[in-house]
Parts: structure tokens; sequence; C-alpha cells
């Protein structure tokens, strides 16, 4: 399996190390291990991440946005939620189970399927290895990406605790509409910014910033229109290159995260992000959910981060992607989906079942 | 390998556009970061001008991978640097959203390039626009946008000058205002596509190149039509280019 080789001299704070492909550059994680593999390690500091969810029945970019703020957290990073309802957000983040051990990372629903499936291998397969289909937790790397559990939640004595001191921002403003509201936040989150340089001006390191804003340009947030919103995006990752120990996750309500905003929005979002992923869930599609019924939605990459590179870390060291393996030999992405068991968030790979599945006998 | 594909050596001058079309899945910045790496290393004393919405640390990151210091060169006065975001912001407001159509011109961008190829007269001037297309997704009208394009290159056959525009497309068969004004002006089309099978690791993307309208007839550009489209393969700084089919030879 492949392993990062750190430089002797890296500095870097609790939660991040170096970019692989550009040292200079530091990547968090996102707290989803398969999400860090497909974004070639982590998010880059002074980068952007958009994070899509077209489907209007389920919310998975919030889902993602609190194992953002989740591992920023608990890695004592300083994190600041732009939304009106940031503290209902945050007090239902996921958390990690009470005692760090060693512990199963497959869910019971997981290892049920798995028994099951034990059965019907004949004998001189047994002793092979399982088909995996995603990037597995090993104890190593939980330093840098947190083991959270989907049934664990943040206890409420952590969050006043970040809050008071300083830890956790939420930053909304009820008093300005529109345009106004976009500046102010932009202004907020610049402030923030620079007096956390100003602060640890004469430290070594930096503590990282990260700044969630789930629902960009919902109701709540006023009429706003597209040239706004992309203006918005743009600015926020001009903002973002200033400042190398912050990092950034959107996301739009789902009417924004479709095509059919105008023409060529999504490319236009991906284009004016750093990096811009989609989980298109199967939610509103019943004849997905048939085709597909292990998973719960289809993964789309629309743009891969680039940290002073002109090619993604992604392709090269992404497994889920087999971009990497299939460089010889000529072959093709791999497809991806993600499930939401009961414990964890995942992206795996997706591959046709053999047809007629393994239970049917068809003649 | 296709030796001299596109390494901006002969480029031709008197206010000649080329124009770079690409898409989010095969972006034509290694093409932009070729033509400046070429420009500058040349001894003949070029001069070029990025005018970018980008940060200056990314160009300058990609260079030294190819020995090129845009520190150096910003010193000797063979880079001007024009930050299009800046350029576009109230020196009060910098990060501002305004729809008020004077808030937002492109007359100041304009008059910074013009201060930028007026400031030397010696050596070749060579002018690389990064993003059009964001010009106009933020905000600005397209009549703008075409007018400061038309302006551009008014201005760069004044200073005998070369542009390189770069102007994303959005898988439209019908161009927009700016992007037809650009096909109508240029010399040449370079048009960067994603491979049509999706992503490889093998492949990154293909390039075809057309004549454009103000090519005349010019018999010596040579033009590689889509059908025939070269292939390339990225790598952390720079790029190879070969004919389809023969990857594994170069690869």
């Amino acid at each position: 399996s492949f392993k990062r080789k750190l430089p002797s001299s890296t500095t870097s704070y609790p939660g991040t190390r170096p970019c692989p492909s550009a040292p200079s550059i530091l990547i968090s994680s996102s707290g989803i291990p398969s999400l860090d593999d497909v974004l070639g390690g982590g998010i880059p500091l002074s980068h952007s991440l958009l994070v899509l969810s077209p489907d209007s029945y389920s919310a998975y970019a919030s889902l993602v946005h609190k194992y953002f703020i989740a591992q920023g957290l608990i890695n004592s990073h300083q994190v600041c939620v732009v939304d009106p309802h940031a503290k209902q957000l945050v007090d239902s983040c996921m958390w990690v189970r009470g005692t760090l051990g060693p512990s199963s990372s497959i869910a019971d629903d997981e290892q049920e399927a798995d028994r099951g499936d034990k059965i019907k291998i004949a004998w001189r397969y047994e002793s092979m290895r399982q088909f995996e289909t995603t990037v597995s937790h090993s104890q190593a790397e939980e330093e840098y990406c947190r083991p959270f559990e989907l049934t664990q939640q943040i206890p409420p004595h952590i969050v006043d605790k970040v809050s008071e001191s300083g830890q956790l921002s939420l930053i909304w403003y009820h008093s300005t509409q529109g345009i106004s509201r976009l500046q102010s936040i932009l202004q907020r989150i610049d402030d923030v910014l620079s007096r956390t340089r100003a602060e640890h001006s004469k430290a070594t390191t930096v503590p990282p910033v990260r700044i969630s804003i789930p629902s960009l340009a919902s109701p709540h947030w006023g009429d706003l229109d597209p040239s706004t919103i992309l203006r918005f995006l743009q600015s926020l990752k001009r903002l973002l290159r200033q400042y190398s120990f912050a990092c950034a996750m959107i996301s739009l309500p789902a009417h924004l995260s479709r095509d059919s905003v105008e023409e060529g929005w999504i490319r236009k979002l991906a284009w004016l992000s750093d990096s811009c992923v989609s989980f298109a869930a199967f939610s509103g599609d019943p004849s997905l959910e048939d085709l597909f019924p292990r998973h719960h939605g289809l993964f789309h990459i629309h743009r891969l981060p680039t940290p002073h590179s002109l090619v993604p870390p992604s392709d090269r060291f992404s497994q889920l992607r087999g971009i990497a393996n299939s460089a010889n030999g000529g072959g093709g992405e791999n497809n991806l989906a993600f499930k939401s068991t009961r414990k964890r968030l995942v992206i795996e790979t997706l591959h046709l079942d053999v047809d007629g599945g393994i239970s049917e006998r068809r003649t | 390998m296709i030796p001299g594909f596109l390494d901006f050596d002969e480029l031709r001058h008197g206010g000649s556009l080329y124009l770079i079309t690409d898409d989010v899945a095969s972006p034509a910045t290694f093409l932009l970061h070729r033509a400046i790496h070429a420009s500058l290393k040349k001894a003949s004393g070029n001069r070029c001008v990025i005018v970018s919405s980008e940060d200056i640390s990314y160009w300058k990151a990609i260079a030294i991978r190819s020995g090129v210091n845009l520190d150096d060169c910003q010193r000797s006065g063979t880079l001007n640097f024009v930050d299009c975001f800046d350029a576009l912001s109230l020196p009060s407001k910098p990060f501002v959203l305004s729809q008020n159509e004077h808030d937002l011109s492109l007359s100041l961008l304009f008059r910074r390039i013009e201060e930028c190829l007026a400031a030397h007269t010696t050596g070749t001037p060579f002018i690389v626009i990064d993003d059009v297309a964001s010009l106009e997704w933020t905000g600005l009208s397209p009549t703008e946008v075409s007018r400061f394009v038309r302006a551009l290159v008014s201005l760069a056959r004044r200073f005998d000058a070369t542009i390189i525009a770069r102007q994303h497309v959005l898988g439209s068969p019908t161009p927009n205002l700016a992007t037809r004004i650009l096909l109508e002006l240029c010399t040449v089309h370079v048009e960067v596509l994603p491979l049509a099978t999706g992503r490889s690791g093998a492949v990154t993307g293909e390039i075809a190149i057309h004549r454009g309208h103000a090519a005349g007839r010019d018999q010596e550009l040579k033009v590689v039509p889509r059908s025939r489209a070269v292939q390339y393969k990225l790598s952390d700084h720079s790029a190879l280019f070969f004919q389809r089919g023969t990857g594994a030879g170069i690869l």
C-alpha cells in the first residue's frame, strides 16, 4: 500500500501534513478518509472545496460539513461556520468513540453482508483477500483523520468549551441583506485570518483555520443572482491565497447544485473554486436505487485541487480513482459512488454486479 | 514525441491573437505556462505581461520548477503582472460585489495593461490573458467584455505585441458573444479538449489547432484538425505531446 514519505524537517500542525506533490503546501483532512484519498490526501490549505448535493431529499453536503467541522475541532484547529443555523449544525456534529483504542472500523451492517457472502464463496477462494472497494482507515492514519462515527454526537461540553475559548466562531449578519451581507462575511473572514496570523507571528506554526459555509445562497441569504454567487466564490478563493493556513468548504442548496440554474453552471462553479465534487444521491430516482442497491448515490469529481502544480496530486496518489494504477496500461478512471452506513460516510469504487446477481439463477 | 509542438518559438506579432479554449476537465493552464516560460527564457529580450485573477504565487511556483524565476524577471522588467482581481475591485472595498456598473469596469484593467506595455520600449511584448470568461461570469456585461477584447487587440497592434488569451468553454453548441469576438479576431485557435472516454492515466487530453479568421492566407500556419488531434500527458510542471496511438512509445 502507498506510504507517504515526509521530509525530516517538516513542522506541521496536528491534523495537517505536507502535500505529497508540493511539500510547501499543507493539506488537512476533511474528516472522511475516502474523500481525502480522492482529493490526493486532503484539502490543501489556502484552497477551497465546493461540495454539491443536487438531490433535494437528502443532506449529504451538510453531513460532509459536519465531518469537516468535527475534524477541525478535535485537532484544535480554528473553525468558522457561516450560517444562520450554525449552532444547530455544530451541535449535531459526529464525534469519536469514547476510547480511541483499537476498534473495528467495519459497521455492523457491513459485517452482516460479509457473513452472508462467505457462505456462498467456494472453498478454493476462501484464502483470497476480499475485493476492496474503498480505502481503509488504518490506525497510523488516525492522528491525521480521526475515526468519527455517526452514532456518536459531539458532547455539549466540548461545544461550550470551544465556543468560550474562541476556537469556534459562528458568523452571521442578521441586519444586512444580499450583497452587503456577503461583503460583511468576506470582511469578517479576512479579519479572523489576519488576527490569527498576527497572534502567531512569532510561532513556528500557525493553527489552521477552517471556514465552513454549509448553505451559501440558500433562501436565508436573500436574493442573490448567479453572477454574485460566482463573484463570492472567486473572492473567497483569492482571500484564501493570502493565508497559507486557511481552507474553506462551501456548499450550495440543492436547487443551485444542478446545471439547470443556467448554461454551464456546474462548470462555472468548478472554475471559480479550487476543487468541486458532488454527492448525487439516488433519492429522487428510484430506478438508480434498484440498479445500485448497495450505494446511496454517485460521487462526481468536477475539479480537483492542483496546489502549485499542473497535475492534481490525486492523479498520482488516489487509490480510489485508480488513475495512478492505470497510467502504464492506459486504463480509465474508476466510477465512484458513496453510501452512508450506520457509522460512517464512505466513497467507494462502483462496479456493476454480475448480470443476474449472485442470488439469482436464470435459465 | 512531437518535437517543437506548441513551443511558441515562432509567434506572429503585430497584434496577433492566439486563442486557447479549454474545458474544466482539460485546463489549458499548462499552455499558458509553456508560452510564458518560452518567452522569458529567450535571450532576445521579450517582455511578458501576465493578466490573471490567480495569485502570482501560483505562477511563480510552477515557473520555478521549469527553471524560470519570475521574481528575477519582474525585477529586470521583462515581466509585468497585472492582477485582474485587484484591478476590478475598489481600493476601499477589496471584495466588492456590487452590481453597479460604475463599480466594475474594465477601463482600469485596460489602462494598467497599456501602462505595462508603454513602460519599456525594448524587446518584443507578449501579453497573456489568463481568463476572459470569468470576467463575464462574475457580473460584467457581455458587451463590455467584448469591447475590452477588441480594445486589447487594437492595443497589441499599436505595440506590435502578441496576445495569448484563454477562454473557458461551457460545452454549448453556440458560443457566447465574447467567444465569437475572440474567434473572429484570432490568428490561431488552439482547442484543448478532454478525452471523449473520460479521464485516463496515460493521456491527459487532446489538442487541435485551427486557423483563425485573422490568419488570412497564411500558408505557414500548421493546423491540426480534431480528427487527428495531438494527445498530451501532463507532469507537475510540463507536458509531453504525441500522436494518437503512439503513447506507449513515449510514456
